[in-house]
């Protein structure tokens, strides 16, 4: 391969993992549809069935389509949101999503999933079978990630799409301690100061993160914020400790190849 | 000649078109195209354009499922195709054409049935009072 294939390769390789890198967005959970278009109780009694008409026009996308429904009482009115999703499925199917919701998100499978520590499994499913406005794909991913901040499982989605939802959730619940714990204690100082500085953003304060390796910030916030007090001293006296022990091992080795 | 069910776009200059349904499905699972042909075919020879589908079986959700390419029948329309009545019944009931009287009176009918089966007694309360 000559430099330039090389540098051709690598631009292809970041655009995919751009793709794959992309995070699911976080959003409101959808209002729900209750628009009437017209009362007709002169046509009751001419069917016993639901009639639901979809607008199959082509080009329109799956949020502006036009479907209604007809009711045996002579009601005619828009799909609610399961007659919307299952009719845009059954015309216009997504790659790999399935017509029937799969049993995976009813709570015993879920939970038994989690007991496994799928979680990157749950959360691409749940992205691919729900919409993001879906209350479905809150509340999956909303245990998941109650479910990973609990047993300390942020390692299973470091490098995924799913870290930054999860670190949002957490940020706007204000639950920060454990993965500050985490990140304090696999040494990853600036990424502590990066989720300070959302932390201050979402929930208006204000750290002062002008230099990504101080740990002033992290001190302000275990003084002012923090529910979990002793670990986090604990981790930041530890840190330090480690870094101490490794100029100590640098200066050693310096030393040793008679640089000092 | 094998031809495609979306049609063939064909059809002879100044022809009557009309929107109609055409059975697709086998026997006895009916399933409708709703199709814009020529209205001197009969309905073995090759259609226009399809314009949405019918499935008249109600699903496990008990619903009956109809598609409508509402751009397409607009423009159908607009050149002089006439509609058929169960397509007339159809765009009536999905509140595009005005509700075909026809359905008003079918809907009475069976109001008016139901009601007489209701008042009506069973033979078997008939013999047990007597």
């Amino acid at each position: 391969m000559t430099d330039e294939q090389l540098k051709e390769t690598l631009e292809e390789a970041k655009e995919r993992a751009e793709d794959i890198l992309q995070m699911p967005p976080v959003v409101q959970v959808r209002n729900v549809i209750d628009r009437v278009y017209i009362n007709d109780p002169a046509l009751k009694g001419l069917e016993s069935t639901n009639t639901v008409f979809t607008d199959v026009t082509f080009g329109v996308k799956d949020q502006d389509r036009l479907i209604v429904v007809r009711e045996p009482n002579g009601v005619l009115r828009d799909a609610n949101w399961d007659e919307r999703d299952r009719m845009n499925q059954v015309y216009f199917p997504k790659p790999n999503r399935k017509l029937k919701v799969p049993k995976m998100f009813q709570d015993d499978y879920l939970q038994d999933l989690l007991k496994r520590k799928e979680y990157e499994f749950v959360l691409n499913m749940a992205s691919l079978h729900f919409d993001p406005d879906h209350p479905d794909y809150q509340r999956v991913t909303s245990i998941t990630y109650q479910h990973i901040n609990d047993n300390n499982g942020f390692n299973m989605l470091r490098s995924t799409r799913h870290f930054g939802p999860l670190t949002f959730y957490l940020v706007w619940f204000k639950n920060v301690d454990n993965l500050l714990l985490e990140l304090i204690e696999t040494a990853r100082i600036d990424e502590v100061n990066h989720l300070l500085q959302l932390y201050g953003k979402v929930n208006e304060c204000q750290f002062n993160v002008s230099d990504l390796q101080s740990l002033d910030s992290l001190s302000e916030y275990i003084t002012n914020v923090s529910n979990k007090k002793g670990s986090l001293e604990l981790a930041v006296q530890a840190y330090k400790d480690l870094i101490r022990q490794r100029k100590q091992l640098e200066d050693g080795i310096q030393a040793a190849h008679g640089l000092i | 000649m094998l031809h495609p069910s979306s049609g063939i776009g064909n059809f002879a200059a100044n022809s009557a078109k009309v929107i109609r349904l055409l059975r697709k499905g086998c026997a006895n699972r009916p399933f409708y195209h709703i199709v814009v042909a020529e209205a001197r075919n009969d309905q073995h020879a090759p259609v226009i354009e399809q314009l949405g589908t019918y499935d008249p079986l109600p699903n496990e959700h008990n619903e009956k499922l109809v598609s409508l390419n509402y751009e397409r029948i607009q423009y159908w329309i607009g050149n002089g195709a006439d509609t058929s009545k169960p397509v007339d019944h159809l765009l009536g009931l999905a509140g595009f054409f005005p509700v075909h009287p026809k359905q008003y009176l079918m809907a009475w009918r069976n109001r008016r049935n139901q009601i007489s089966t209701e008042n009506s007694t069973p033979i078997d309360d008939l013999n047990k009072t007597s």
